[in-house]
């Protein structure tokens, strides 16, 4: 297995007021699944549901209270030193929802990809522009636009370079959180397009959250349903999604708009 | 140009834009955000404004809203009730206001955090309407129960940090509706909110045009809950209306090859493809488009006679498009394209593509 999470539960201390008494919130209860190397596999969920917060723990933001993460079958540590923080980035890369926030602003996009493979040393020091330049290509960017900050792109290419810096690791896995919701429709399809190449050509594997069932059709090949913390369905994305056993898998499918019904419209 | 109504009954026209076009002032010079708008919501209707960034839609709300920026220009006729909102006078046009109301997309970036419901809820009511604090509460809270708010007597004294998304836009619903306003205008309102919630505000609004004969003019990036939801759709490119079509036309045979792109783009949910078939580049501005039809460089199905002029509105069933292709439909278009002699244009574009959202 790539990935194999194991009884994962994440409770925060929340405080009222200053000096108030922290109330526990169970933000994730008894969370397991397993990602296949070069698998694809998606958690759904609508706000509150604890998705991100397993992808943030999954990728380190955030450490589980309980339970068990474990990559190429290595356990991580809960509490790891600075040389496990590394393994596991260069391990895992995310990529975030919004490029112009997970990006510096006043950083040219082609730098920031150059310091991720000089902080993992994918490759020696005088071969870094050629990678940087190879890395621009295979997302789809101009040589060029590598000297642009985020600001003078637009939100697709911003994601695009978004993408290359997270590959710029190597990993052997993306998180992706909701990759496209910021990005126009038709700038949607090119991410969406691109993904599907880069995991053929990288053979990475592939762990999605999103709240876009959609979404998860095109792209992945397992999906989790969690809600209120916990994983109410799981299973193949054409066995969920075709026939959902749970009542709250087919109230989120009965609530997207392409089947929403009203009963004042049209006529 | 609104083409033929969804239903046959000639229902009371509230809003009319007539060639309405929008300018701002960016460094210095006038640049167009919005060209030569025509549309009209009937009461009781529920009329889409589908587009992305930049396509206008917002700026159009804007215009309607009294909400541009002071230096913006504006021209043509913004009718409510058939009276000119942009020939009024100061004084009028402050008595018609509340006839618009306006909800956004975050309702926590309009909504002040340390503001009570209650205060949020009776400031139009005492201010306009001039009723008393004791008035305005009970109104209030009969506001809350139109909207769907559980126990609107407690929440009333709650403030918008207590208070999840999906309720808060509840909430700045009840707002909008506290001074009765005609049209109201929603600005991508079910945007931030999760399905299941967006499905519950998207039938508020259903409820409330059958109820209360609202016009609203539904403003989204979203073309299948435009679908879901208006009589009528209205899709903008470049600040102009391109489509414009009744019923679920505009799902079922768009005549625009931009709303055959949008539609073609959207992973479905019900069956897999490989590949997305993608507009090339990325959608540009008003004040970025070209000579012709705003649309060519990045159509599929362009030929020498979309170059010189922006094409009319033609006229096909159930409503109009802004391409001298309209009449063919999707199926014939994909049939005649030359595709490879397209892409190197469109290409070349998207490595132009410069466009911040």
């Amino acid at each position: 297995m790539l990935l194999e999470v194991k009884n994962l539960s994440k409770t925060f201390q929340l405080r009222s007021g200053f000096l108030g008494r922290a109330t526990p919130l169970q933000a994730v209860s008894d969370v397991s699944f397993a990602v296949h190397p070069h698998g694809s596999v998606a958690i759904v969920g609508e706000t509150g549901s604890g998705k991100s917060t397993v992808a943030r723990m999954i990728v380190g933001l955030e450490t589980p209270t309980t339970g068990e993460i474990c990559i190429d079958g290595r356990q991580l540590s809960v509490k790891p030193n600075l040389k496990q923080r590394r393994e596991r980035a260069r391990q895992m890369q995310m990529v975030f929802q919004n490029p112009f926030l997970s990006l510096d602003a006043r950083q040219p996009v082609g730098k920031a990809i150059a310091e991720v493979i000089a902080h993992h040393g994918t490759v020696e020091k005088s071969k870094i522009d050629a990678r940087v330049a190879e890395l621009l290509d295979a997302v789809g960017l101009a040589e060029r636009l590598g000297m642009s900050r985020p600001r003078q792109l637009s939100g697709g290419q911003c994601q695009r370079a978004a993408i290359a810096r997270a590959l710029a690791a190597e990993p052997e896995m993306l998180v992706l959180d909701e990759p496209v919701s910021a990005l126009d429709v038709s700038t949607q399809a090119q991410i969406l397009n691109l993904l599907a190449d880069l995991r053929d050509q990288f053979g990475v594997g592939v762990l999605m959250i999103s709240h876009d069932l959609a979404l998860v059709r095109h792209i992945s090949d397992d999906v989790v349903v969690m809600h209120r913390g916990r994983v109410v369905e799981a299973g193949t994305v054409q066995d969920v999604l075709d026939s959902p056993r749970e009542a709250y898998t087919q109230q989120l499918l009965a609530a997207i708009p392409e089947r929403l019904s009203l009963s004042g419209a049209n006529n | 140009m609104t083409g033929p109504t969804a239903s046959n009954d000639p229902r009371e026209v509230v809003l009319a834009l007539k060639r309405v076009s929008t300018s701002l002032r960016v460094g210095g010079r006038l640049r167009p955000v919005v060209i030569d708008v025509d549309l009209e919501v009937g009461a009781g209707e529920i009329v889409g404004l589908v587009g992305e960034s930049g396509s206008g839609k917002s700026m159009t709300a804007r215009t309607i809203a009294d909400a541009l920026p002071p230096d913006a220009a504006v021209s043509g006729e913004v009718l409510l009730h058939g009276e000119n909102l942009l020939a009024m006078n100061r004084r009028r046009r402050r008595e018609v206001q509340p006839s618009i109301g306006m909800i956004f997309q975050d309702p926590r970036a309009f909504i002040d955090p340390l503001w009570r419901v209650e205060d949020h809820l009776t400031e139009g009511l005492r201010v306009h309407r001039g009723l008393s604090r004791t008035e305005a509460r009970a109104r209030a809270i009969e506001l809350l129960n139109t909207v769907g708010i559980d126990q609107p007597e407690r929440r009333i004294h709650q403030y918008p940090g207590e208070m999840s998304g999906g309720m808060l836009q509840r909430v700045m619903i009840a707002g909008a509706l506290s001074v009765e306003p005609a049209v109201l205008l929603a600005d991508e309102a079910t945007t931030a909110l999760d399905v299941t919630t967006q499905a519950g505000i998207v039938r508020l609004l259903d409820r409330l045009r059958r109820e209360r004969g609202l016009a609203v003019l539904f403003i989204t990036h979203d073309l299948a809950l435009a679908n879901a939801i208006c009589d009528r759709v209205c899709v903008m490119y470049a600040g102009r209306i391109v489509e414009v079509r009744g019923g679920k036309r505009i799902f079922d045979d768009p005549r625009h090859p931009y709303t055959m792109g949008l539609l073609a783009a959207r992973p479905k949910v019900d069956s897999r493809s490989q590949r997305l078939p993608v507009i090339q580049g990325t959608p540009i501005n008003a004040m970025d488009a070209p000579q012709g039809c705003p649309f060519h460089p990045r159509c599929p199905y362009v030929l020498p006679e979309c170059l010189p002029q922006v094409p009319p509105m033609i006229p096909v069933e159930g409503g109009a498009a802004r391409c001298v292709r309209a009449e063919e439909g999707a199926a014939r278009l994909s049939a005649s394209s030359h595709v490879g002699e397209q892409t190197d244009v469109a290409l070349a574009v998207s490595e132009e593509g410069s466009e911040c959202s």
